[in-house]
């Protein structure tokens, strides 16, 4: 039971991890366009067939990660400058639409790319070896991707604090969140604030696509859904709009995702005896163990509550003006 | 405008349109049947979702949810009983004994039935969804519904005694013709017509112009909001219902993301908060799309016309984000006037009030 | 320094600026007054570049800017401290400090914090403060501090005694003439008649987005109608 448990908490981590870099790079743009960037979860997905092209091309694996993230960070900084700045200022939910024809065009684009190159739907992706197999730590195993995507996190978003803090250009994406406007009187370039914050952003969605797609062994147009409305859910956890929070959105949110996965059919695994068998049905009927499949429903119905009642995340914190 | 004129105008029209239809379903051409029966259903789906998101500007991304529930609620509730054994063999025994197909001469009125309780309860299902999600507002509540869409998914996905799960939900038997499906798209175009031009539809329009201000001179937010909600379940719900007996088989993956994007692009264009543009809208967009998709078939470019679609809809949304029709409505007396170079007279009702 | 010709501005379709022309030589200190809603701070915020105008023209030591970005326009020496401060709540003096002189390089900016916190004292006590916890008073002189850091050689300065106990009020306007002996250059918008006409070289009196008045300070000080409508004679 405590190796269960143990073994659930290890696996939270690690999608954890990958939850929360996608999570900040949609806090990122938000805090300073008010922009929700549904693309975002396409980004990873293009990431994820630049490299297995890439690799199918032969090209060796440092080759081929240096590909993935040039290409991915030009086509997030095109997203920014085609779709996203001529419409900039305009109302929210004019930008969210526009966010998914962007992320439209991105996943018919590789569909059609891949078609092209006379590929499948659905592909296998060829996931280094150096993330293939298990590493035993004791009496628990770690798949060596949820190893690779916790140590990841924990990098990318230590270096992610330390630029945001002590950069001149961290500074003015600070600026920018909080006032746009006073920072453009500041004298900051904010075309060029914006473009980083998405390169930033398309970056860290490249090492969560590559994790991601080398933990899931298939890759298809379409599997940035799942992922953004994950990252999206995250970070309002932890009240949307600041880097920390995000941060601390996608942890909680991957261990709020273990409890319906570990209570699905608990009354199965509970040692016979240790429970009254009243109780033991109870259980059973509350939680079979079909309940896992329904851990998306579970997820969206936990965003919801806190859209209605902790609009600011888990911390709570300095309200933000609802936009009408 | 006299009131001969405010009715001359749109009877003229459906009476083109059952000429039109006359002759289409005489002419045996069984693509083009489709294909205008499919711009009824569409139009449907355009229309209501006018209501929900262009009237009261709150946007609902997960209408389709309310379109897949009357999908599998009507056909459930059709489907002949061998074929409900055959299929549904889990059935809980209220709902396996359960057969709506009657027929009453031409008309199915089991059909009929089967389609206004899926409405009913979809509306009644949606009276206490947009109770709790109608009080967020911008993307949050774009987001939450979004949400409702993907639990709707989970929950036709795992409730497979009902809906056969992942498995395609086949045999409904093909109700929905020319007729029926136009008659349905009249109908919900003259409630919601009806209803923009109502002290509750200027209510929506209000507080979707300035909230705050529509509350301090005492306008409910909330009211306006739920009700256009509600309503647009309903008809949206039945739009699922002719899907459903259209195209006779489907299963919950149809209800998805790409029909949303779909429905929204068609709302986008013909302009939000305009009923005559959400027609229009659904016209021209199925018109592109159809046509794209034979350059597809034909260069075995798959994806172009995704990608040209949405590239469209960038472009409309950076330029002309009203739409075609912004806010305005087709005024029959205006149309007729160009007709005749006659300068539009009449109490100076310009085309672009409500 | 500063001559803006014929300026039409327009929010929407409302017009609010409706071909203004005004001038500010080089060391001058003008004052641009008049009621709530008459255009001052849409004309510092046309200046600066936040918003566009439609028609006219701004030269700016000879060279045309009203179609420069504002990044440019800072980077010309023109610094605008806004109206109601918009000081960064969540960053600390120090940072809004640095922010003010982001395109400085540096050394330069450290040279300059100096500087400003020897006009006030105040800020150099509170330097890892957040922003949001000082004072009325204390953002106001952050916010000018801020606009300071780039060496501006126009300031723009939107109201800043709004808000303000009279005793900050007396402060702040003692610090506008310091820096006025100093030599600098200052388009200064004011609700505060009284103080602002009597720093001011020059006034340009403004009403429902044209100027009714213009002058040097001590004449439209005793323009009857000033005296009735804003000195409350």
């Amino acid at each position: 039971m405590a190796n269960y448990a143990l073994q659930q908490i290890i696996n939270a981590l690690s999608a954890g991890s990958l939850y929360a870099l996608m999570a900040v790079g949609l806090a990122l743009i938000f805090s300073i366009l008010r922009l929700i960037n549904f693309a975002h979860g396409d980004l990873m997905m293009v990431a994820a067939y630049v490299a297995a092209f890439a690799l199918f091309a032969g090209l060796p694996l440092p080759a081929a990660i240096v590909t993935m993230l040039v290409a991915t960070v030009v086509i997030g900084l095109l997203m920014e400058r085609i779709a996203y700045r001529p419409i900039r200022g305009a109302p929210d939910v004019a930008m969210l639409l526009t966010s998914f024809a962007v992320g439209q065009i991105l996943q018919n684009g590789t569909l059609l790319i891949s078609r092209l190159a006379k590929q499948p739907t659905q592909i296998a992706f060829p996931a280094p070896d150096l993330l293939n197999g298990v590493v035993s730590l004791g009496a628990l195993t770690i798949s060596k991707v949820n190893l690779a995507s916790f140590v990841s996190g924990i990098v990318l978003l230590s270096l992610l604090t330390v630029f945001v803090t002590r950069t001149r250009l961290g500074l003015a994406m600070h600026a920018a969140a909080e006032d746009l406007g006073a920072a453009q009187l500041m004298g900051i370039r904010v075309n060029r604030v914006v473009a980083s914050a998405f390169a930033i952003a398309a970056a860290l969605a490249t090492v969560a696509g590559f994790l991601y797609a080398s933990q899931a062994g298939q890759i298809n147009p379409y599997l940035g859904f799942s992922p953004v409305l994950k990252a999206f859910i995250a970070a309002v956890i932890g009240g949307f709009g600041s880097i920390s929070g995000a941060v601390i959105g996608g942890y909680a949110l991957a261990f709020l995702e273990i409890i319906p996965t570990a209570l699905s059919g608990i009354a199965d695994i509970l040692p016979p005896g240790s429970v009254s068998p009243g109780v033991h049905d109870l259980l059973a009927t509350l939680l079979p163990s079909g309940l896992a499949s329904y851990r998306d429903a579970f997820v969206f119905l936990f965003l919801i509550l806190m859209l209605l009642f902790r609009p600011n995340g888990i911390l709570g914190g300095r309200a933000r003006e609802e936009t009408p | 405008m006299t009131p001969r004129r405010l009715v001359t105008g749109p009877l003229a029209g459906i009476l083109i349109l059952i000429v039109g239809l006359a002759a289409l379903d005489a002419s045996g051409l069984a693509f083009w049947q489709g294909l205008v029966i499919n711009l009824a259903i569409y139009i449907v789906l355009v229309v209501s979702l006018n209501l929900a998101s262009g009237f009261t500007g709150v946007f609902s991304l997960g209408h389709i949810g309310f379109m897949a529930l009357g999908a599998y609620i009507s056909a459930i509730l059709t489907l002949p009983l061998r074929e409900k054994g055959e299929y549904l063999a889990d059935l809980p025994t209220w709902l396996a004994g359960v057969h709506l197909d009657q027929m009453v001469g031409p008309i199915p009125i089991g059909w009929l039935a089967a389609t206004l309780m899926a409405g009913c309860l979809v509306a009644l299902l949606a009276l206490g969804v947009g109770a709790v999600l109608m009080r967020l507002s911008g993307h949050f509540v774009a987001v939450a519904t979004l949400g409702f869409l993907v639990m709707v998914r989970v929950i036709l996905f795992n409730a497979d005694g009902f809906t056969r799960g992942s498995r395609t939900f086949t045999n409904v038997t093909p109700y929905t013709n020319l007729w029926w499906a136009w008659a349905c798209a009249v109908l919900t175009v003259y409630v919601v017509w009806r209803l923009k031009r109502s002290p509750y539809g200027r209510a929506m329009f209000a507080q979707r112009r300035d909230r705050w201000a529509a509350q301090s001179i005492g306008i409910s937010v909330l009211r306006p909001r739920l009700l256009a909600f509600v309503i647009s379940a309903f008809f949206t719900a039945i739009a699922g219902s002719l899907y459903a007996h259209f195209i006779t088989s489907f299963s919950p993956t149809v209800f998805y993301f790409d029909l949303t994007f779909r429905v929204i692009t068609m709302l986008v264009i013909g302009g939000l908060g305009s009923v005559s543009g959400s027609v229009i809208g659904a016209g021209v967009v199925l018109a592109v799309a159809e046509g794209l998709r034979r350059v597809e078939d034909a260069t075995l470019l798959y994806g172009l016309s995704g990608i040209l679609l949405a590239a469209f809809f960038i472009v409309v949304i950076i330029r002309r984000p009203g739409g075609i029709m912004g806010q305005r409505e087709i005024s029959f007396g205006n149309l007729v006037a160009r007709f005749r170079r006659v300068p539009v007279s009449g109490p100076g009702e310009p085309p672009g009030a409500a | 320094m500063l001559e803006i010709d014929g300026l039409q501005v327009f929010y929407g379709n409302i017009r609010a600026l409706d071909g203004i022309s005004l001038r500010v030589e080089r060391g001058e200190l003008v004052a641009l007054i008049g009621s709530n809603g008459a255009g001052k701070s849409t004309a510092l915020k046309t200046i600066s570049g936040l918003m566009r105008s439609r028609q006219g023209s701004i030269r700016y030591e000879g060279t045309e800017i009203a179609r420069e970005s504002t990044d440019r326009i800072v980077e010309l020496g023109i610094s605008h401290c806004p109206e109601g401060r918009r000081i960064f709540g969540r960053l600390t003096v120090r940072e809004n400090l640095i922010l003010g002189g982001i395109q400085r390089s540096p050394t330069e900016s450290r040279e300059e914090m100096e500087r400003v916190c020897e006009i006030f004292p105040r800020l150099r006590e509170r330097m890892s403060q957040a922003g949001g916890t000082l004072s009325g008073g204390e953002q106001q002189m952050l916010a000018i501090a801020r606009a300071l850091m780039g060496r501006p050689r126009l300031l723009l300065l939107d109201e800043p005694s709004l808000g303000l106990a009279p005793l900050m009020v007396e402060h702040i306007f003692r610090v506008i003439e310091d820096l006025k002996r100093e030599g600098l250059t200052m388009l200064l918008v004011e609700q505060n008649v009284h103080h602002a006409l009597d720093v001011a070289d020059r006034a340009y009196v403004m009403e429902a987005g044209h100027i009714s008045l213009e002058g040097p300070a001590a004449s439209v000080r005793a323009d009857p109608q000033v005296e009735r409508s804003y000195l409350g004679h």
